[in-house]
């Protein structure tokens, strides 16, 4: 396997942006799937609270004129939300008035005792099973108490029990479709960091390329194309400079030999020297010069 | 969950079961009218009181009545002790709009023109046409407990079939006194119209 150490600026960039975007997605999906269970539970309560205060309101003139006809048609209209599985009114006494339930209206007692209701907690999750994935967030059913009060008395009492089961189906749904969300934005974070990491990336190449040219062909007329003005700017400034250094020294250096070359040309001349002599005192002096460098 | 168990601890434990008969004879009689599933053991006159007193929640009056300061909230009774006795029974320590409920027993004709409220007995419903003059021009609630005082031209009409009491309502009289009825009250009871 590859290590991170050993891939190219190219794929490190790459990765790092990926793996920084992805953390962040990953973290905001948690925190936002949190959010949204705990505003779904939330939103329940309070609708399920609504319409108990409304049937409590509606139910005042069937309370008060004895007419639970009235009443438990007011409890039916409850059909219209599916998640309300039994409703009730009960007397201040508390007794059962009327009833609705989705299954068996004998299900729902008879009498309670309504002195021991949670009574400031009107709104109140009982947890008969708690369901694995969620546990702490919700039970499976929701019971609301909502007094009926006419003229500052309280006259009865609302209660509706109310399945909180589709949050886990609604959690489900809202997770796949976050995690299919993300899947894309990761994907999308791949493309574009690998557009925008060329920007660092590039210079950085033709930087190290050029150096292999000039390592190959020892020319140090090579240079770097420079527009930048950052640290990759410096560097490749840095990189020509010395380049231009190098070359400089050089065509010095070519300079002096020829100067050397000529006098020793002229030296050989006036002494009358023969071709073959002079062509040994050159090769002696070339050995003096490589000597010479060598040394210094 | 509370209100599934409430039962299942009553019948287990021994105590639970004489205090709760203790507490709930007790709240039985605090609450006495509005409790449908022991109506059947109160005397038609209770339930009518209470019908009477809790008609106060559902009937608006016009403004000019209701500015009046601290006034105590009149229900009169005309020709009917039993229930002007239920109802000072029921309303005492009680209010109306925040007013202190009185029963006002009328003895004559003459002293039916104060109140919000006006209960006519049986025994007194044949002088209707004379009520009905005193009343002109006032913003007081008729309630009767004989179908000849609605169909001639009273607001209320208590009326017994079989064990329960039911509301019968008369919009246009109420509507004509400058009355109007809460529209829960509606849905309750029957709407009858007067006899021309």
């Amino acid at each position: 396997m590859l290590k991170f150490q050993d891939l190219s600026i190219k794929h490190k960039l790459t990765t790092i942006i990926v793996l920084t975007c992805g953390l962040m997605m990953v973290l905001f999906a948690f925190l936002f799937l949190l959010n949204e269970a705990f505003s779904f539970q939330n939103n329940a309560r309070h609708h399920i609270a609504a319409l108990a205060e409304v049937t409590g309101i509606n139910a005042m003139a069937a309370l008060s004129f004895q007419d639970p006809q009235t009443a438990r048609e007011l409890l039916d209209a409850l059909r219209v939300e599916p998640n309300i599985l039994q409703a009730a009114i009960y007397t201040a006494a508390g007794n059962r008035f009327a009833a609705y339930a989705k299954g068996h209206v004998s299900d729902i007692p008879r009498h309670i005792d309504l002195h021991n209701l949670p009574a400031p907690d009107r709104v109140r999750p009982t947890a008969l099973s708690v369901k694995a994935g969620l546990k702490g967030l919700s039970g499976d059913f929701l019971d609301v108490f909502q007094p009926i009060t006419l003229n500052g008395k309280r006259i009865g009492m609302v209660l509706i029990r109310a399945d909180q089961r589709w949050v886990y189906a609604r959690m489900k749904s809202v997770t796949m479709m976050v995690a299919g969300i993300m899947l894309v934005l990761i994907v999308l974070s791949g493309f574009i960091s690998a557009r925008l990491q060329r920007i660092i990336s590039l210079p950085i190449e033709t930087l190290s390329k050029t150096m292999q040219k000039v390592k190959h062909r020892q020319d140090y007329a090579v240079r770097v194309q420079n527009q930048r003005h950052d640290e990759l700017g410096t560097l490749m400034a840095g990189f020509n400079d010395m380049l231009e250094q190098i070359q400089e020294r050089d065509s010095r250096l070519e300079q002096s030999r020829r100067k050397l070359e000529e006098q020793v040309a002229l030296r050989t001349q006036a002494l009358g020297v023969s071709e073959a002599q002079k062509k040994k005192l050159l090769a002696q002096q070339k050995i003096q010069q490589a000597y010479g460098e060598l040394v210094s | 969950m509370a209100f599934l168990t409430a039962q299942n601890k009553e019948s287990t434990s021994p105590f639970a079961t004489w205090g709760w008969t203790c507490l709930f004879v007790l709240v039985l009689l605090s609450v006495l009218p509005t409790d449908r599933s022991q109506a059947t053991a109160f005397k038609p006159a209770q339930v009518k009181a209470a019908f009477i007193y809790n008609l106060a929640s559902f009937v608006t009056w016009p403004d000019k009545t209701a500015q009046a300061g601290n006034e105590p909230f009149v229900i009169a009774v005309l020709g009917d002790d039993e229930i002007a006795g239920n109802l000072k029974i029921l309303t005492r320590d009680e209010r109306i709009r925040k007013r202190p409920v009185v029963i006002r027993r009328c003895a004559s004709i003459a002293e039916i023109g104060v109140g919000r409220i006006l209960f006519v007995g049986a025994s007194m419903a044949r002088d209707w046409s004379k009520i009905r003059k005193v009343l002109a021009g006032r913003s007081i609630l008729t309630v009767g407990d004989s179908d000849a005082l609605i169909r001639a031209g009273s607001m209320v009409n208590l009326i017994q079939r079989g064990r329960r009491i039911h509301l019968e309502i008369n919009i246009e009289a109420a509507r004509k006194a400058g009355l109007h009825f809460n529209s829960k009250l509606l849905k309750v009871a029957r709407i009858v119209r007067s006899k021309p």
